[in-house]
């Protein structure tokens, strides 16, 4: 709670909150400007793209900001307070996620009543559920953007930005398949996965999301363990 | 527990005799960059001590002092801290019994000194009316009162260092590990503030000037070649009539005085 409380401190002094909550308003509202000029195509890919973007861009904020409390010492004067460092990168990874994923259910929200579906209206959970599972990739791409920051301090962002853009742009390329795989969330939003389907889809890539968020917050916990700080 | 609380431990007429050992370091090494800054370092300290560790890499000392802080990673070798082994794991009571501070403060500057010194007392488990009376007593005494509620980078590097050693002293730690500190402070200033206060706290400081810390240590220590080659009271300088320095640390140690408790 402590820890909680912290992080979302130096998130708001850092100004990255703002960021984090405004990155999914500013997609959306692009996505609904560019979705006006070009309507009826290409339906809603514009804002599914946007969100990614706002993702990845969102993961880089999260990792720059652990960065930064690295480099600054806040970190080790923590845990020279006895704070675990799993706890630490826990924290930095669930609390501005949380942000990200609010942020990104209320720009969803928005984006949704401002653009025509493109068959027929859907039913509110499957709003939600779309919703939500376009947020959740935020949350292992930044569990990534943690584990770059945690050893390359100085390029963390360009590094960051590279590495959770490639994660995003794998299953934009294999379009194929939309049914199973972490971005699936944008195909909910648009509007790309076959009908009948979105809440099983929905499910299945936030599940998958969760999963991915766990094996990358290991790997980067594994890694600031042995760093020095 | 490993062992008992300071008070607890002090009120045997014993453990005041006896005078236990708190920190206790076998066989530590560390190699950085292909160098062996610690090659080996056996170290034990009796409790109330006040000892300056020098070294002739001026980045050994402050690479023990992180490794046992838990800020850096040792490649072999255990430290034990006020009876506290500290591996992988935290053990518990480790906030309130070991203090350290580094050459740079670490609080994020947007703090203020009260706002760091709650801080640290919530994250040591302090609660409830005893927070906020230490609070305002450690703020008195570091002089700090006066500006308790300014942001720490409108305050000055020296305010800084000095909430960083009052938060570190808040929680009364029985081992209190000090990295390069209060530099930007005048040197009077610096020596009155480090002369720490608890008879039975056992304070190790890392400095690249020996000089600068006559008067606030009783032993020294000297790491040279990864490896500890002296530790003596600082009598034994005076004895030999050797400077506290670099210089006069590697006479004396090069007397045959190593190991000295």
């Amino acid at each position: 709670m402590i820890l909680g409380v912290h992080v979302i401190r130096q998130l708001w002094i850092q100004l990255r909150l703002l960021g984090l909550l405004s990155l999914p308003v500013v997609a959306a509202l692009i996505a609904v400007t560019v979705e006006g000029q070009s309507a009826p195509e290409p339906g809603r890919l514009t804002l599914a793209i946007a969100f990614a973007v706002a993702a990845v861009l969102s993961a880089v904020l999260i990792g720059t900001g652990f960065t930064e409390e690295i480099r600054s010492g806040a970190a080790s004067w923590l845990v020279v307070r006895a704070i675990p460092r799993t706890a630490l990168i826990g924290a930095w990874l669930a609390v501005p996620s949380l942000a990200a994923l609010v942020a990104f259910a209320l720009a969803g929200i928005l984006a949704g009543l401002a653009i025509p579906p493109p068959v027929a209206q859907p039913d509110p959970l499957t709003i939600v559920i779309g919703v939500v599972a376009s947020a959740a990739p935020t949350i292992p791409l930044a569990a990534l953007a943690l584990a770059v920051g945690v050893r390359a301090s100085g390029r963390v962002t360009a590094l960051a930005t590279v590495g959770t853009a490639a994660v995003v742009a794998v299953p934009l390329v294999l379009v194929g398949d939309a049914a199973i795989h972490p971005a699936s969330g944008y195909w909910l939003i648009a509007g790309m996965v076959p009908a009948g389907r979105p809440i099983t889809v929905g499910l299945q890539s936030i599940g998958l999301c969760l999963a991915l968020a766990s094996v990358l917050w290991l790997w980067a916990a594994r890694r600031f363990a042995r760093r020095d700080l | 527990m490993p062992i008992s609380t300071p008070d607890a431990l002090w009120s045997s007429p014993a453990a005041r005799r006896l005078r236990p050992v708190a920190i206790e370091i076998s066989g530590l090494a560390r190699t950085v960059g292909g160098e062996a800054l610690l090659d080996g370092v056996d170290l034990a300290i009796s409790a109330g001590a006040r000892v300056l560790v020098a070294g002739l890499d001026p980045n050994a000392p402050s690479l023990l002092l992180r490794i046992m802080a838990g800020l850096a990673r040792a490649d072999r070798g255990t430290v034990v801290l006020a009876g506290l082994l500290r591996e992988a794991s935290i053990p518990e009571g480790w906030a309130r019994r070991i203090g350290f501070v580094g050459a740079d403060p670490g609080i994020p500057l947007w703090m203020t000194p009260a706002e760091s010194l709650d801080l640290a007392a919530r994250l040591a488990g302090i609660d409830g009316p005893q927070r906020q009376r230490l609070i305002d007593t450690s703020l008195q005494n570091f002089q700090l009162g006066a500006i308790r509620d300014r942001p720490l980078r409108h305050a000055g590097r020296n305010i800084a260092e000095r909430t960083a050693l009052a938060a570190a002293l808040l929680p009364d730690p029985e081992v209190l590990l000090l990295d390069e500190p209060l530099r930007a402070h005048p040197p009077p200033d610096r020596l009155r503030l480090l002369r720490i206060p608890g008879e039975h706290r056992t304070v190790l400081i890392a400095s690249r000037f020996p000089a600068q810390e006559g008067g606030i240590v009783d032993r020294v220590v000297l790491i040279r070649d990864g490896r500890v080659a002296l530790h003596a009271p600082i009598e034994e300088l005076d004895a030999q009539r050797l400077p506290l320095s670099l210089r006069g640390m590697t006479a004396l140690a090069d007397l045959g005085l190593v190991g000295q408790q």
